[in-house]
């Protein structure tokens, strides 16, 4: 067949193209959607490699807050007995400790939520000996990863206590499922005030 | 190919993009929440 000019095509074979070009652009965003985050992570650490200290509030907040200086992420903690807390930003399980009370204190977070970066996207990046910053009740807590682990839904052992104070942040792993758990486990190493 | 047929095709092809986008998503946030 040969090839026409776009402008001497019919009503009909434009309506096509256009159809044509959505496809495309659904297929694209199906395929990459989910990890476009990443080129924008990466791409900004290749601009600032030094950590961003814009993260770290120099004043404790008044209210619970999770900071993870890594990961540029800087949240309030939502509190609720409900998983529909889940969809305004990263919860606190209800069940488990607190930072001032010592045991584990459990994070959860979406790690992409209707086909957008969820709060956890980027906990992948963490690795061992990275900080984590909790204000909680007017004094700091910080916490340093000791462990990352992949673990099934199943395994809510992850949530027990624990004897000694521990931060424990888990999401969905991998990208685009629910299948299994990311689950990162940090020491207490400093408390201020 | 007619263009009458080429239109069904990829109308077709945008409603089923669309379904499976929506049920990823359901599975994700379903999965995630009732394994809490």
């Amino acid at each position: 067949m040969k090839k026409q000019r776009f402008s001497n095509r019919t009503w009909h074979q434009r309506l096509n193209d256009l159809l044509s070009l959505l496809v495309f652009l659904l297929a694209l965003q199906l395929i990459l959607g989910p990890f476009l985050p990443n080129v924008s992570f990466y791409a900004g650490q290749a601009i600032t490699p030094a950590a961003d200290n814009t993260t770290n509030q120099p004043n404790i907040s008044d209210t619970p807050r999770l900071m993870i200086p890594k990961i540029k992420f800087n949240q309030e903690i939502l509190e609720g007995s409900d998983a529909s807390v889940l969809n305004n930003g990263v919860w606190r399980r209800p069940n488990t400790s607190q930072p001032d009370i010592g045991g584990n204190t459990v994070i959860v977070g979406h790690r992409f939520f209707q086909n957008q970066r969820g709060d956890f996207y980027h906990l992948d990046k963490l690795a061992v000996g990275d900080q984590i910053i909790v204000d909680w009740d007017k004094a700091r807590y910080t916490y340093q990863v000791n462990a990352i682990k992949v673990v099934e839904p199943s395994a809510v052992a992850v949530e027990a206590d624990t004897p000694v104070p521990q931060l424990t942040l888990y999401t969905c792993t991998p990208l685009w499922t629910a299948s299994q758990r990311l689950v990162i486990t940090a020491d207490l190493i400093r408390t201020e005030p | 190919m007619k263009e009458w047929q080429r239109t069904v095709a990829l109308v077709a092809l945008l409603i089923i993009g669309a379904a499976v986008w929506y049920w990823l998503q359901q599975q994700y946030t379903l999965n995630f929440l009732q394994s809490l």
